[in-house]
């Protein structure tokens, strides 16, 4: 049953079968747990509840809460620190970079809204974020999903200026190489 | 790989997060009208920006994972206190 906007902040009751799956979504891009981004959802509802009064509508519902869920998972990583590892800043080789050489793959064009329509591609693309080291995941999803920039990422994550060009550098490259392995290079 | 592309792969990233000198972008621009490898990379690395811009702005209905049933309804409960 759809519901006029401004009932449905007034009536808390309906936000978790109304946005509960979309704000998981949201979280589970960026933090690839299950439990920590239920656990970040859970906590950006109950700060909506009581910060209800502050949503002036302007924007819809939903973006109100992901605007939440979104701080929600910039204090988690403030609070959650990760050392950046040495592999994060190691000098570049050759194989980590071009392994698995980029070749002109006509896939790579393809429309990125019919790709993030394919529910495969979301399982080849989450595996790969995944499989980036913690430092390097987070500094590319607020570069590339939230689009903050480099100041604003080095204060929350806590690195310089140059360590994180080096480790944005590292996160693309891995990304680009995972994709071209399991997506993009595949005949299939 | 030459010491040249393991360079511009470096700038090609970095070019995305700050603003270059100019004799950065002057190897990039040299380079990359030599060097058909990494212009492909950095065709690609624009994609890559593409492609992940789009799934942030879609995930919320294209990704396709749910909020657990159970975890819905501890949040429920959670909310009625």
């Amino acid at each position: 049953m759809a519901v006029e906007p401004d009932n449905e902040a007034r009536d808390p009751a309906s936000w978790v079968d109304e946005h509960g799956d979309a704000l998981f979504r949201f979280a589970i891009l960026r933090v690839h747990d299950e439990n920590l981004a239920a656990d970040l959802v859970q906590d950006t509802f109950l700060s909506a509840l009581k910060a209800r009064e502050g949503f002036r509508g302007g924007s819809t519902l939903r973006t109100w809460l992901t605007g939440i869920l979104k701080h929600k998972i910039i204090d988690h990583y403030r609070k959650n620190k990760v050392e950046v590892l040495e592999s994060d800043l190691a000098g570049d080789t050759p194989a980590a970079i071009l392994e698995h050489a980029p070749n002109l793959s006509p896939k790579w064009d393809e429309s990125p809204s019919s790709l993030v329509e394919n529910r495969e591609f979301w399982g080849v693309l989450s595996g790969c974020l995944a499989k980036l080291p913690e430092a390097q995941r987070r500094a590319f999803s607020l570069r590339e999903f939230d689009g903050l920039t480099g100041d604003e990422i080095r204060k929350v994550l806590d690195v310089t200026p140059t360590n994180l060009w080096v480790i944005l550098h590292r996160a693309r490259a891995g990304l680009r190489r995972c994709m071209e392995t399991n997506w993009f290079g595949n005949e299939g | 790989m030459r010491k040249n592309c393991t360079e511009t792969a470096r700038l090609l990233s970095e070019s995305r997060d700050r603003r270059l000198s100019l004799r950065e972008r002057i190897h990039l621009r040299f380079h990359m009208m030599m060097c058909r490898m990494c212009s492909i990379y950095g065709h690609q690395l624009t994609a890559l920006t593409r492609i992940c811009g789009e799934a942030s702005e879609r995930a919320t209905d294209c990704c396709p994972g749910r909020l657990p049933e159970e975890r819905k309804a501890r949040i429920r409960d959670a909310m009625k206190d």
